[in-house]
């Protein structure tokens, strides 16, 4: 009896091999899978892979997650720039694998957050570059935002209009309390955590502003549509 | 830390013009639930977020109140990124054997993103006799090396981030080369299936097989199993399938059968196609005969490329192809509901007469209508629920004359893809 079983063990996978192997064909097998008729037909967006995973797509979730083209076309749009910089382009090319390969939910994992997040970097160093470039009342974004003076001199106020001019367009809404208080903490840490003289100098509010920008800017609300 | 910071503190060196700018009104409201509508339709079509505050909003939420919802969607199909995201995105999984939206863009999809956007009739993709270039500074643009022997132009097009939207031209007349410095007119133009891209997945090695395979699963929306039919005429099944597999005929006749039934019947319309050496694509009327390397072609006196009679001694009696005629054994009462031939769809010789059998069909308008719908309302379409809306979409696409950007705009605001 156990001769036996330890028979079929061999047998049974050999067996699998063995039709497999002989009949050179790559396909032989999924004709067993499929149910008779038309009326079951698989959704064909999917891929190959089975219908039993969980798919925000499939669910009629009406959010979708932003794939890697749609990532970097987004973040140019929502910020108005028209050119990818050299260092964007870059940027984008070293994190294309970890940015989604489709639009399901559920790709948004924490590579992928972590490529949203730098290529965000450089997509708002470009916008900073050429905000802070034009006069204030010329900019878009950061009107309320003195670049020539250190990040001490970067009040709540004006830091909230800051916000709020990425929350809208980066988002699509007015940021809500718990954001502006979010973010507004994290301008008194990143001040709390220069030495004094590093806080009047000018690098130090590009740092926040481009800092600022990137993390609302790789935040699901901007990942998502 | 509330937040992860990659703060990069590069210089950004880049050229920035400044176009389409949309300034933040910091003073606004959220948006009103039509704004909502407006601005979700608009993402929907370009796949690209919206600011809140860009100007369209309003415009198409007017738009959308005075019942001209599709007037609100063309609004939104004149955006750059309707074509470059948007048609994109749903023609890159079509071009490739992985069928990832990661795949690269080659003159498959330029072809699909230029009948998108030129209005072209959407059966040319499958019987036209065209393709789309590019253009720019750092575009290799060579017609042999670059276009017909690599995919250096597209991956150039790609990498400089052309604006496919506007850069790409329609060139009459698709063409095969038959030496680094020649070519001549392709004999059997068919579209994007007798394009680089899609020839390169699929006629490479193999048997011709995947050609039908996937022409099927990209513009029929069937995989192989689900129309394969084990009733239909084994006639056409080739040499190299085993009648008795592991020595079983019935295993044959209830599983191979099935696929290479129907299959095999259209296989013989690639016969003269092959995908190899250093020439890549390939027709036996016009290239030299050789063993496929350089620019010759691997195919016997009657221009049968070999691969397609290989591993003859497997069932020696099976079916001996002699030249590109195909028979269509998807004919019986299931298969017949499911695709909807028109015309002549009962035979026919070589790949244009394939494509138009395809393209003809009801099948193919409704699974075009599927594509668009899956793409712009972000959801899967349940075909046993939705049949009759699908069947009703496919008619409407064929009414508007195959217009694909016709159908995406209507398919952006049918209720069943709003709510
Ligand atoms: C689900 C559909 C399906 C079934 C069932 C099926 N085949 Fe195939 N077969 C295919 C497809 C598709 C190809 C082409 C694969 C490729 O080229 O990548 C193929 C290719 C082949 C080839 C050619 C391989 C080569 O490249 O030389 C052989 C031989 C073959 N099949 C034999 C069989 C046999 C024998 C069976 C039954 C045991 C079988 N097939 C069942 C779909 C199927």
């Amino acid at each position: 009896m156990k001769k036996y079983i330890k028979l079929m063990l061999l047998i049974i996978p050999l067996g699998g091999v063995v039709v497999m192997g002989f009949n050179n064909c790559a396909r032989y097998g999924e004709l067993e899978n499929a149910s008779t008729g038309s009326s079951s037909l698989a959704s064909t967006s999917g891929g190959p892979s089975g219908g039993d995973s969980i798919d925000s797509q499939s669910l009629g979730i009406p959010f979708a997650l932003l794939s890697a083209e749609q990532t970097l076309a987004s973040m140019m749009k929502v910020t108005n720039l028209t050119t990818a910089s050299a260092a964007t382009l870059t940027e984008y090319t070293a994190r294309y694998g970890s940015l989604a390969a489709g639009n399901d939910l559920n790709m948004a994992n924490g590579p992928l957050m972590l490529g949203s997040t730098s290529l965000a970097g450089e997509v708002c160093n470009s916008l900073v570059a050429q905000e802070s470039a034009a006069a204030a009342a010329a900019r878009n974004f950061f009107g309320s935002i003195n670049f020539a003076a250190g990040i001490a001199s970067v009040d709540n106020a004006s830091y909230a209009l800051a916000i709020r001019g990425m929350a809208r367009s980066f988002w699509g809404r007015n940021e809500n309390a718990s954001e502006l208080a979010m973010l507004t903490a994290f301008k008194q840490e990143m001040s709390d955590a220069l030495a004094a003289a590093n806080r009047t100098a000018a690098a130090s509010t590009r740092s926040l502003v481009v800092g600022t920008c990137a993390a609302m800017l790789s935040s699901l609300d901007a990942l998502t549509y | 830390m509330k937040f992860i910071f990659i703060i990069t503190l590069v210089t950004a060196s880049a050229f920035i013009s400044v176009h389409a700018q949309v300034k933040p009104d910091m003073t606004a409201g959220d948006l009103t639930a039509a704004q909502s509508n407006a601005k979700k339709l608009y993402e929907r079509i370009t796949g690209t977020k919206l600011p809140a505050d860009s100007p369209l909003i309003s415009q198409m939420a007017n738009l959308i109140q005075q019942g001209n919802s599709l007037g609100a969607a063309k609004l939104a199909t004149q955006d750059p990124n309707f074509y470059n995201i948007t048609v994109k995105l749903m023609a890159l999984p079509l071009s490739t054997r992985e069928e990832s939206l990661k795949s690269p863009l080659t003159d498959f999809v330029a072809g699909f993103i230029g009948v998108t956007r030129d209005d072209r009739d959407a059966r040319e993709l499958l019987t036209g006799n065209f393709y789309y270039r590019g253009s720019g500074a750092n575009v290799r643009s060579d017609i042999v090396a670059d276009i017909l022997n690599s995919n250096n132009h597209y991956d150039d097009l790609e990498r400089t981030r052309a604006d496919l939207s506007t850069n790409l031209v329609r060139v009459e007349g698709q063409v095969l080369s038959t030496s680094a410095t020649t070519t001549v007119a392709n004999p059997d133009p068919a579209g994007v299936l007798t394009s680089r891209g899609f020839m390169g997945a699929h006629a490479l090695m193999g048997t011709n097989r995947r050609l039908v395979e996937y022409t099927f699963r990209e513009f029929m929306c069937v995989p192989l199993n689900m129309w394969a039919d084990t009733g239909a005429s084994d006639l056409r099944i080739g040499r190299d399938i085993d009648r008795f597999p592991s020595g079983d005929h019935t295993k044959f006749l209830t599983s191979c059968k099935g696929c290479h039934t129907v299959q095999d019947g259209f296989r013989g319309a690639f016969a003269k196609w092959d995908f190899s050496g250093t020439g890549g694509l390939k027709n036996s009327a016009v290239h030299t005969r050789g063993d496929g390397g350089g620019f010759t072609i691997a195919a016997d006196t009657r221009g049968v490329v070999n691969k397609m009679n290989k591993n003859n001694t497997v069932f020696p009696s099976g079916y001996v192809m002699i030249d590109s005629s195909f028979v269509n054994n998807a004919i019986r009462p299931a298969n017949a509901a499911l695709f909807g031939w028109r015309g002549n769809a009962l035979s026919g010789t070589g790949v244009k007469d394939f494509g138009t059998v395809v393209s003809n069909s009801s099948r193919f308008s409704q699974c075009m209508a599927k594509r668009v719908f899956e793409t712009v309302c972000r959801k899967i379409l349940d075909e046993t629920k939705s049949r009759d809306a699908l069947i009703k979409w496919g008619t409407e696409f064929e009414a508007s004359g195959y217009k694909l950007k016709s159908l995406f705009e209507s398919m952006s605001v049918k209720p069943e893809c709003l709510n």
